[in-house]
């Protein structure tokens, strides 16, 4: 090439020419190369552009709601169910059921059972305060002129993975109609300073009428239901009246 | 005569025997109430909620 370029063949126009195109040439590279680079940092803008309103969208968006959702945690989901009977026989006994149901995998299914068919619920996450914190939960029934048992506050460790039910036995002795709360509380203690804080999750009204036949209480209607019915048998069926007499007869033999 | 008055008695007093029967053993209607509990009525009650609360009332 030197040899070609400093040959004493070429004139000195044409090495002119040469030394030009070369110029030209390393000139066109260095444009090349000055476009490239322009490009490459040209690409990394963009993207800054494009992420940039993205950023600046995020502080609009509501804080606390993203707080709220990154409390202390567990995936467990609770559904409050209370049975109790509206209407009752006066001098009768009957149970008021308060349930926290789970599932089989730790979560809290919002169930309900009754009469064989499942009532089920929306599904909601609580925070998960097991790991700080040893959660109590306490109930109490509060109405008056209705024997109930336990009368007091009744309180069952909150386990992960584990139901909790209330059950109260009422008795109401006169007629009438008898108007209570069924109160929820969830008590939390400190696994470490022992300190205690207590919160009110639920209270229901509850409405329950005691009722008789005619002034007769329903044990004394069921008594004479069980004797009448006996007797009317007899009087009215003949043939009952024989079996009766039949039987007597064997029982005596 | 008798004999139908009689039949007619005691199919009465039957009747309302088991009318009473039904009435004191029959079962009694249960009412469910289904609860959803918020996870924020679940939450331990710390002081920043009470002072929110405050800013909210204010």
């Amino acid at each position: 090439m030197s040899r070609i370029i400093f040959s004493p063949r070429f004139t000195a126009t044409q090495r002119r020419h040469l030394t030009q195109s070369f110029f030209l040439a390393a000139l066109m590279l260095f444009l090349l190369s000055c476009g490239g680079g322009a490009m490459a940092t040209e690409a990394p803008s963009s993207m800054a552009t494009s992420v940039a309103p993205t950023q600046g969208v995020v502080p609009s968006t509501p804080q606390p709601s993203v707080e709220a959702t990154t409390q202390p945690a567990i995936p467990e989901r609770r559904l409050l169910a209370l049975e109790f009977p509206p209407r009752i026989r006066a001098g009768d006994s009957d149970i008021v059921r308060l349930t926290l149901n789970m599932d089989d995998a730790g979560n809290i299914t919002p169930t309900a059972v009754v009469d064989g068919n499942v009532i089920t619920g929306e599904v909601i996450e609580i925070p998960n305060l097991y790991e700080t914190h040893h959660v109590v939960v306490e109930a109490s029934f509060d109405i008056s002129g209705i024997q109930v048992s336990p009368p007091s506050l009744s309180s069952q460790t909150l386990s992960p993975g584990q139901s909790v039910m209330f059950f109260w036995s009422i008795r109401p002795v006169e007629v009438g109609v008898y108007r209570g709360t069924v109160w929820l509380f969830l008590r939390f203690v400190d696994k470490v300073s022992g300190e205690e804080s207590r919160r009110a999750v639920s209270a229901q009204m509850v409405e329950i009428e005691a009722v008789n036949l005619f002034g007769v209480p329903a044990r004394v209607v069921r008594a004479v239901g069980g004797v009448g019915s006996i007797v009317g048998a007899v009087i009215g069926f003949p043939f009952f009246e024989d079996i009766v007499k039949f039987l007597f007869k064997k029982r005596r033999r | 005569m008798s004999r139908r008055v009689r039949t007619l008695l005691g199919v009465l007093i039957f009747a309302m025997s088991i009318a009473l029967l039904i009435w004191g053993l029959a079962p009694l209607r249960r009412e469910i109430r289904i609860q959803n509990i918020s996870p924020s009525e679940m939450q331990l009650p710390t002081p920043i909620s009470l002072r929110s609360d405050l800013w909210v009332a204010l």
